[in-house]
């Protein structure tokens, strides 16, 4: 939906150039996803495998987000795959950026965009409406 | 003693669309003043080169700005004010106060030819000089990688005869095509030969840290390899202060042999440079797989003079040579190694420069964005406890400025502010 602030944030994201991918995910469940184009292409190749890992990383965010775990990331050929963990709860905020990008710079952004996405969770009338198994997540290419 | 009237004010926009964010960071600025401004300071990241352009951008600022008002800046890495830590945006400061004389320009080819911008600098403030209270604010081309034709961008050449080609011809050619070094330590070095206590706080523009273009505004123009440049007598108290964010570690090296105005490392503990520098930090061929490693790994190694006075990254590896960002006018060279703990350190040594002021100006190194990433926000943290309301801008450049009383700082990895009284 086009009002989701949320939305409106990882759409933000994803015109940085290394942002490749972005979205509040949490273990097998896209919640929301950037409306605009979707994914950028060089993804398309990878995104299988980086679902998989994503989905035994936030394992271990289940296990220990309530014991303050706030952020996680991997490796995976010439990805890195950040994960941003929301206080307290089994979601975060995930970006694909290339293995190679200038990642402070990109972190900075990451880091106004979970503050952005963590007020407007506690706005009462804000509602994630995309809701996704990560099976069914389509990549534009 | 009453200060005389200082108003600042900082302002800034998030809109991605370049004209709507050049209107937004104008109003945004200005509205906080009661007076119109004396002069408007403004930066912004490189990312509407692609939305609107920044042409586009200054129509937009100019939408808002009265006529008339000095303006100058340039495109940054990122920037850090009183709203939060932004590698995204544009952000603006402007100032009103009392008989806050101001003169402005923009000189060109400072790549090319970095003593005759110098000479076009001194000759417009020549006139105005006032050793007491004036303070050059400057703006420079900052540093790309060198692009010749055909062969494309080089920041890493393996073969001996290219790399002896360019070290003897290239890099000058590629200076006058505009790319290459900021030269920002001729000609600050020119500027302060001609007035010995001039106040200087400054940068080089940058990019999103590839290096590939950056951009300068005067007025309602942008420029490239240029160098905008507002110089301005204040009433009002002022202090300043640099420091280096980085520290030395114990992996030093003797300087035998340089070239290029001390910017090409020849001969490291007398060996080839290169042999001698991986040798020790003991990565031999690590950063050689791609050119994009070689830079994000060499900028983990940081270089600083034994004096503390000159700090730089690697640009380039040619062959044996290693290519600096800044000039290395000494005989022993350090290793500096940086962490969040380090820069946290730094940045609560500006205390005294930082507290009680109406106005902080600072320059910043891109380095510290990448070694903070997320973690800017502590910086932050310690700026506003130290700053309280204060109207702040901390800009993050690929090089910065910083010259009080007889010294002048031209380096990397450091942090300089400005506290107006």
């Amino acid at each position: 939906m086009k009002d989701d602030p949320i939305e409106h944030v990882l759409d933000d994201l994803m015109r940085l150039d290394d942002i490749l991918a972005c979205m509040v995910a949490r273990r097998n469940m896209i919640s929301v996803m950037p409306s605009g184009e979707g994914f950028k292409p060089e993804v398309n190749q990878i995104w299988d495998v980086i679902k998989r890992a994503m989905d035994d990383v936030f394992a271990v965010i289940r296990e220990y987000s309530g014991a303050g775990l706030g952020e996680m990331e991997f490796r995976l050929q010439d990805y890195e795959v950040l994960f941003y963990v929301f206080p307290d709860t089994e979601n975060a905020l995930v970006a694909i950026v290339p293995a190679l990008a200038n990642k402070g710079l990109l972190e900075v952004e990451m880091e106004n965009a979970r503050r952005e996405i963590l007020k407007a969770m506690e706005t009462p009338k804000t509602k994630s409406t995309v809701s996704k198994k990560t099976d069914e997540i389509v990549v534009n290419a | 003693m009453i200060e005389p009237t200082f108003e600042a004010a900082i302002g800034m926009s998030r809109k991605w669309d370049a004209r709507a964010a050049g209107r937004e960071v104008a109003r945004t600025t200005i509205d906080k003043l009661t007076r119109p401004p004396d002069f408007f300071l403004l930066f912004s990241t490189i990312h509407y080169e692609k939305y609107g352009g920044f042409q586009e951008f200054l129509n937009g600022v100019w939408d808002v700005l009265p006529k008339g008002t000095p303006l100058v800046g340039g495109t940054v890495a990122g920037f850090m004010n009183n709203y939060g830590c932004y590698t995204h945006g544009a952000t603006g400061l402007s100032v009103s106060g009392e008989d806050i004389f101001t003169i402005s320009d923009v000189v060109h080819n400072t790549k090319r030819s970095p003593i005759n911008a110098a000479n076009k600098v001194i000759s417009k403030i020549k006139p105005y000089y006032n050793k007491k209270n004036g303070i050059l604010l400057e703006f420079i081309s900052g540093p790309t990688i060198p692009e010749l034709p055909v062969l494309g961008k080089m920041n890493l050449i393996k073969s001996r005869i290219t790399s002896e080609f360019l070290l003897k011809f290239g890099i000058r050619a590629t200076s006058l095509f505009g790319y290459g070094i900021a030269k920002d330590s001729i000609i600050l070095g020119e500027i302060k030969k001609s007035f010995p206590e001039m106040n200087i706080i400054g940068g080089a523009t940058m990019d999103d840290g590839k290096l590939m273009r950056n951009y300068q505004f005067w007025n309602n123009s942008v420029f490239e390899n240029s160098l905008t440049f507002l110089y301005i007598h204040l009433k009002n108290k002022f202090q300043m202060d640099g420091v280096l964010e980085l520290v030395p570690t114990n992996i030093s090296f003797e300087v035998n042999k340089t070239s290029n105005g001390n910017t090409v490392l020849e001969k490291l503990d007398n060996m080839p440079a290169v042999d001698a520098f991986f040798k020790k930090i003991n990565k031999i061929d690590y950063p050689l797989k791609s050119k994009d490693l070689l830079y994000r790994a060499t900028m983990s190694y940081p270089i600083v003079s034994e004096d503390g006075k000159s700090s730089t990254g690697i640009g380039a590896i040619y062959g044996k040579g290693i290519l600096l960002g800044h000039p290395m006018n000494r005989k022993k060279i350090f290793l500096l190694r940086g962490s969040g703990h380090h820069i946290s350190d730094a940045t609560k040594m500006l205390k005294n420069t930082l507290e009680g002021k109406k106005m902080i100006l600072g320059s910043m190194c891109e380095t510290c964005v990448d070694i903070l990433g997320r973690k800017l926000y502590d910086q932050k943290t310690i700026v506003d406890d130290m700053i309280q309301d204060t109207p702040y801008l901390f800009l993050y450049f690929g090089g910065e400025h910083y010259a009080h009383k007889d010294e002048l700082l031209v380096r990397s990895h450091s942090m300089n502010v400005l506290g107006v009284s």
